[in-house]
């Protein structure tokens, strides 16, 4: 099936990039790997007037390496060079292994690091063909007033498939986002708006350029954990990342969970008052965070899966990410 | 439309193009350059049939935008060979087995290729992560593994290589099918590959409703709008209904009097692009009256449900019904009887190719280009629903990218494009999205199945009384054979003195339902499940039980079928043996399990007129040999079959051996490839005309060699004088001899399946009902992850009775193929998923569970012959008893696992945490 008409543009600078956005602002949409986007287009899910095509732009494409230890990934890296560059293996292998874990290695040959973090939500009554939306009511996503997924819902509840996004926030991400106004640096944890209907801050002139990854703090380690039916392919039915600050004598200082794929947005749970005075890795105290990150997944019946399986797998997975973070070499 | 330039290189070479800005790379190269070897298999990006090399890396070329590659390297399977000279990756895949309906193979020859650039030697797991975004539903994804291996010179890890068969010189011998070659080289043209001059594009307009009266239909504007050369609906059709049989003909093609389920065809628009064919659509105006729904198939039989076909009450579509003996009776003077419900949502037959039609009717009729399994069961239908003789409508050969029983009967494209062409006075293309090829073709029912099976207290199982009830969806479709399947195969499976078995076949508002080997997957279970169950409580091993109730030669089944040739007792030792049953069974560590399950096919059932196949066996001047067969390749490897056959008969080698098949302007009646029955029907009739060619050619060299005709033999492409190998002479100068004493070489021979002509589906379902059946036995090995309920396959075996192989590299292609369609796909992950109002929310492979190779363990393919007495050189068909008996194997494999029955299918991570839970709470 052909894709609507568009104009294409290959801009051969940031500037240039940040000058169209601006003067187009509302009609553009930027194309980076095309995985999801192009789908996008052929489903209608999106009918722009203008496309800006990002693959000429050298700069986005770098991975560098700052004197503190900062890690600075363009945001037209690939997944797979981000699954395989040394430096990320090494340092944040968590997020090599969750670039691994998406979908298959074609499309992470295409997709891109920037793409996976500005992945719009997904809920299986919306990513859907023309022919199959145009025989329901337009839901919240689609500017209606309606949601297919959860009967008397009051929003749009798609949600947040992206791997990367949990293993980011975990690993304190930020990200540097342009405009011909400028630039700015925010937190990756808040990036995301939690409404399906709009699904980040990103204003309609504004592009994600960077991610950076701050130096992995010692004793601090990050596992991710994903739910899916088949090995490859799937998108998450949940995801756990898991940060873990131990001390010397071994006892738990720190756990810090985002929980991915079970809201509109990644969920950050915090375990602050359960810490006090360490503990070791005991059963109880494992099933103690499982059920705190379970009561606060927010999974409802619009992905493949069944919803109250996948708050419980939410627990499920923070376990094996807690103890796969804690056997690592930190 | 605003065009822009660009400039590729594509395989080496510039090319210079005009084209829109959102024209894909997959566009630009298959409607563009016309370089069809790169495919389309879906919208989304899931299925890898378009994969392309950029810079050497294996893309999705559907996903790029043509535009943002200029300056790139791009390499597609048209590029790979040097020129006759095949690359090695392509020689592989022909030599191994590595391709079979061939649709998948140009994207998985290329990833496979730039795995290789890049490790020489991958280990099985890195090839099955490199391919796992390339899907393949015909291979069961090993002999693309063995293939890969053989390139980099490995050792095989997967097995199955013991198959070997000495007793002829061409059949049974392992040889690359014919069709290979055109297939790795991107050659083989499937519908969507086919262009004619002055071509248009069609649309279809569906129904959005489930069900829904049409009250009216206005296309004026869809007419008006530039671009539109014809727009069709029910009412430009002369009044006809569809029906496989005399009394199950309730389909018009386009319906005039109500929609019955969501996507189904209410009208078609010719156009000169796609674009506008699209736009048109739009424009066509429906006045619809929505009416009640029933998507549930027990809610449609209730009383007062909403009436889906006014002419048949209670929504009952089919009711087959068997009594044989007495069950009652016989169940409460068991020993033990063990009962249960199994229930199971619908399964989608997931070829690689969507469907697709090529249309041109002109003056002199109707040419049409589509996937079929039979192209002379499609000319009778469309020469009716047109309204002109059958020798005027010419369903021609093409590539077929897979059939699974889903390409059985006449869909409404081949006639929408049709009338269409009819219409506009122009060939007309209709190319179905995978949406609609999920949707609009054909489904698998789903199915609720309650079972009880007796036994007596030696271990000898007494009765079965089995009910069905089906999801037929919205038409009858094949229904009174798809409801009659199951037990057919469970009573020449294992010995039933008494026999009960009733299906109901309901109509529902939802896509009709087709044939499909296992179906419905919730018979073979239940019966497979209860029987591992009582084998359990009577203290048998489950091999020993089945052995003990195994059917064997000369066994009449409790509807009057004689067993001819049965080697099922062997498929079950040699699966057991192969698999390390009496090892594993019972010693396996916590959630791990171990399973086995049978089953049976029938080859060749009674068709009436339409039953039997024909053949011609022509000889060339140069002794080469054209065979020309009714007999349709859906992937299967049938042409090659049939010139094995051929070849043997005749004494030459394969490669002499010509076929001209499947097209109705050409080839004599065949009864298509359903009911298992081309190797031993099709097949038959080619070796009788082989037979009389050679006869024929016997003739003329008794006179050459100056002996009676009864002392030559043919072997090796010579004709000898028996016993005298130095008196011979070469086959083609008896060719050429024959023709310059005025005689021309040409065999005929035709074949029909020996059944009892008297038996009838719903009417009369006693008599011999095949002329020959075939048995297998499966064994699984599963992991269960008791946190998230994952099941990981380990190991798959497969042992068929195929009879006699032809070929024994195509049957462990078919026995991997049906394992594959039967363990990951039928037990773990097939589903679909409904709205309330009866949309499929999942047509598409993203959310529809396809396994990838990541997800199928080895598949041990075993070849057991048994000769049977009507078959070609003793062969039956090709591996499909596995397809039914692979379900009851990892069915009992999960079962063994957890210690609790699973009842729900398929058998998804929610459904195992569940029975965990049940258990827990007993």
């Amino acid at each position: 099936m052909f894709l609507p008409r568009f104009e294409l543009i290959q801009p051969q600078s940031m500037q240039e990039v940040c000058n169209l956005l601006q003067e187009d602002r509302d009609q553009a949409i930027l194309l980076a790997g095309g995985t999801a986007l192009v789908v996008y287009l052929r489903y209608r899910l999106r009918q722009p007037t203008r496309v800006i095509g990002l693959k000429s732009l050298p700069t986005l494409k770098e991975i560098s390496l700052n004197g503190d230890g900062t890690l600075v990934i363009g945001a037209m890296v690939s997944l797979k060079t981000i699954e395989t560059s040394p430096l990320i293996k090494n340092h944040w292998p968590a997020l090599a292994e969750a670039a691994q874990m998406v979908a298959v290695p074609p499309i992470r040959q295409q997709a891109t690091l920037g793409g996976n973090l500005c992945l719009d939500t997904r809920c299986i009554f919306y990513n859907q063909s023309e022919t199959f939306r145009s025989s329901q009511k337009n839901c919240f996503k689609l500017g209606g007033e309606v949601c297919h997924a959860v009967k008397k819902g009051t929003r749009c509840q798609s949600v947040c498939q992206s791997d990367l996004a949990p293993v980011l926030m975990a690993l304190g991400a930020e990200l540097k986002i342009a405009s011909a106004a400028g630039e700015r640096i925010v937190p990756l944890s808040t990036f995301f708006t939690g409404k399906g209907e709009k699904p980040n801050i990103l204003k309609p002139d504004e592009i994600l350029v960077e991610v950076i990854v701050p130096p992995s703090p010692p004793a601090v380690s990050v596992a991710y954990e994903k739910l899916r039916v088949r090995e490859g392919m799937d998108f998450p039915m949940a995801g756990v990342a898991v940060s873990v600050k131990k001390n010397p004598e071994g006892y738990i200082e720190q756990v810090k969970p985002i929980l991915g794929a079970v809201g509109t947005s990644p969920i950050e749970v915090s375990f602050e008052g359960k810490l006090l005075g360490g503990q070791t890795l005991t059963d109880d105290f494992l099933q103690t965070l499982a059920q705190e990150a379970m009561s606060r997944a927010h999974p409802v019946g619009n992905l493949a899966m069944d919803a109250t399986y996948r708050r419980k797998m939410v627990g499920v997975l923070l376990k094996r990410a807690l103890r796969r973070a804690l056997s690592m070499p930190s | 439309m605003e065009q822009i330039s660009i400039a590729l290189k594509i395989n080496g070479r510039m090319e210079h193009l005009e084209i829109p800005p959102q024209r894909t790379l997959l566009e630009v190269i298959r409607e563009d350059l016309q370089l069809t070897g790169t495919k389309s298999g879906c919208e989304d990006g899931t299925c890898g049939a378009c994969t392309v090399l950029l810079d050497g890396i294996p893309v999705r070329s559907c996903l790029i935008l043509a535009a943002e590659v200029q300056g790139r390297e791009i390499t597609t399977i048209e590029g790979l060979s040097d020129g006759e000279k095949l690359h090695p990756v392509q020689e592989a895949f022909v030599k191994m087995g590595g391709t079979q309906c061939g649709f998948c193979t140009p994207g998985m020859i290329l990833t496979t290729k730039a795995l290789l650039d890049q490790n020489p030697t991958p280990t099985e797991q890195e090839i099955r992560k490199a391919i796992s975004g390339n899907l393949c539903r015909c291979t069961g994804y090993t002999k693309i593994i063995e293939s890969v291996q053989s390139i980099s010179g490995q050792e095989s890890s997967l097995k199955g290589k013991e198959n070997v068969f000495t007793d002829y010189s061409v059949v049974g011998k392992r040889v690359p099918r014919i069709d290979s070659v055109p297939k790795v080289k991107g050659d083989a043209k499937y519908s969507a590959d086919l262009f004619l001059p002055g071509m248009l594009y069609a649309k279809a307009l569906r129904s959005p409703y489930a069900h829904a009266k049409i009250l009216h239909i206005d296309t004026s504007r869809a007419e008006k709008l530039p671009g539109v050369r014809a727009v069709i609906t029910g009412h430009h059709a002369i009044p006809y209904r569809w029906g496989v049989f005399a009394y199950t003909r309730d389909m018009q093609f386009l319906p005039t009097d109500k929609a019955r389920f969501v996507g189904q065809e209410i009208a078609a628009v010719a156009a000169i692009d796609e674009d506008i064919a699209r736009e048109a659509i739009e424009l066509i105006k429906v006045d619809w009256e929505p009416l009640p729904y029933v998507l549930d198939p027990e809610k449609a039989l209730l009383e007062g449900a909403p009436l889906i076909h006014e002419d048949k009450p209670g929504n009952i579509s089919v009711r087959i019904y068997v009594n044989e003996g007495e069950v009652e009776r016989a169940l409460s003077e068991s020993f033990l009887v063990e009962e249960g419900r199994f229930s199971s949502p619908e399964e989608n037959y997931c070829q690689l190719e969507s469907y697709a039609v090529l249309a041109n009717f002109d003056s002199t009729g109707l040419d049409i280009w589509c996937p079929n399994a039979g192209p002379h069961m499609k000319a009778r239908p469309l020469s009716n629903a047109l309204g002109i003789p059958t020798s005027d409508v010419r369903v021609r050969k093409v590539t077929v990218g897979g059939h699974f029983g889903g390409r059985s009967e006449i869909s409404p494209a081949d006639f929408m494009a049709a009338l269409l062409s009819k219409k506009a006075r122009r060939p007309v293309k209709l190319v179905y999205t995978r949406e609609e090829n999920f949707n609009c073709v054909r489904q698998v029912h789903g199915s609720i199945t309650e079972c009880k099976v007796g036994v007596n207290a030696e271990g000898q199982l007494t009765a079965i009384d089995m009910k069905v009830i089906m999801d037929g969806g919205a038409y009858a479709s094949t229904g009174p054979i798809a409801a009659s399947v199951a037990y057919i195969m469970i009573e020449e499976t294992y010995k039933f003195s008494h026999f009960r078995y009733e299906a109901i076949r309901a109509y529902t508002n939802k896509p009709p339902r087709g044939m499909y080997p296992h179906h419905p997957r919730t018979t073979y279970a239940a019966l497979e499940l209860l029987l591992d169950r009582i084998s359990e409580k009577m203290g048998m091993d489950p091999l020993e039980f089945r052995i003990k109730n195994a059917v064997h030669e000369g066994y009449v089944t409790p509807t009057r079928s004689i067993i001819t040739s049965c080697g099922e007792v062997e498929t079950m030792k040699l699966a057991a043996e192969r698999a390390g049953w009496k090892e594993k069974r019972g010693h396996l560590p916590p959630y791990r399990g171990i399973g086995m399950g049978c089953g049976a096919m029938i080859s060749g059932f009674p068709m009436g007129i339409r039953g039997g196949s024909a053949a011609f066996v022509r000889f060339n001047e140069d002794g080469d040999v054209v065979v020309i067969s009714g007999v349709m390749d859906n992937g299967q490897g049938n042409d090659s079959m049939v010139a094995q056959i051929a070849a043997e008969e005749l004494g030459i080698s394969i490669d002499r051996v010509k076929v001209i098949t499947g097209d109705t302007s050409v080839t004599p009646s065949d009864q298509g490839a359903y009911s298992q029955a081309s190797t031993l029907i099709s097949g038959g009739a080619v070796k009788a005309a082989a037979a009389d060619a050679k006869e024929q050619l016997l003739e003329v060299a008794a006179q050459m060699l100056e002996v009676s005709k009864a002392d030559l033999i043919a072997r090796e492409g010579r004709i000898f004088v028996k016993g005298e190998p130095d008196r011979s002479v070469d086959i083609s100068k008896v060719a050429r001899t024959a023709l310059s004493r005025n005689r021309a070489i040409l065999g005929r021979g035709d074949r029909w399946p020996e059944a009892d002509p008297k038996r009838e589906w719903i009417k009369n379902p006693r008599g011999q009902v095949a002329s020959a059946y075939s048995f297998g036995t499966a064994v699984a090995e599963v992991e269960v992850d008791p946190e998230t309920g994952k099941i990981k396959l380990l190991n798959m075996v497969g042992a068929h009775d195929c009879g006699y192989p032809i070929n024994p590299l195509a049957v462990e292609q078919q026995i991997q193929r049906s394992a594959m369609e039967a363990g990951p796909q039928g037990v773990l992950m097939e589903r679909h998923l409904w709205t309330e109002k009866g949309q499929n929310l999942n047509a598409n492979f993203s959310d529809y569970w396809f396994p990838l190779a990541t997800d199928v363990p080895n598949i041990e393919p075993i070849i057991v012959s048994s000769n049977d007495p009507f078959g070609p050189f003793g062969a039956k068909e090709g591996g499909l008893s596995i397809s039914v008996a692979m379900i009851g194997a990892v069915a009992n494999a999960i079962q063994n696992a957890i210690g609790i029955t699973p009842k729900d299918f398929p058998v998804t991570p929610e459904v195992v945490l569940k029975l965990l839970e049940e258990k827990k709470s007993r």
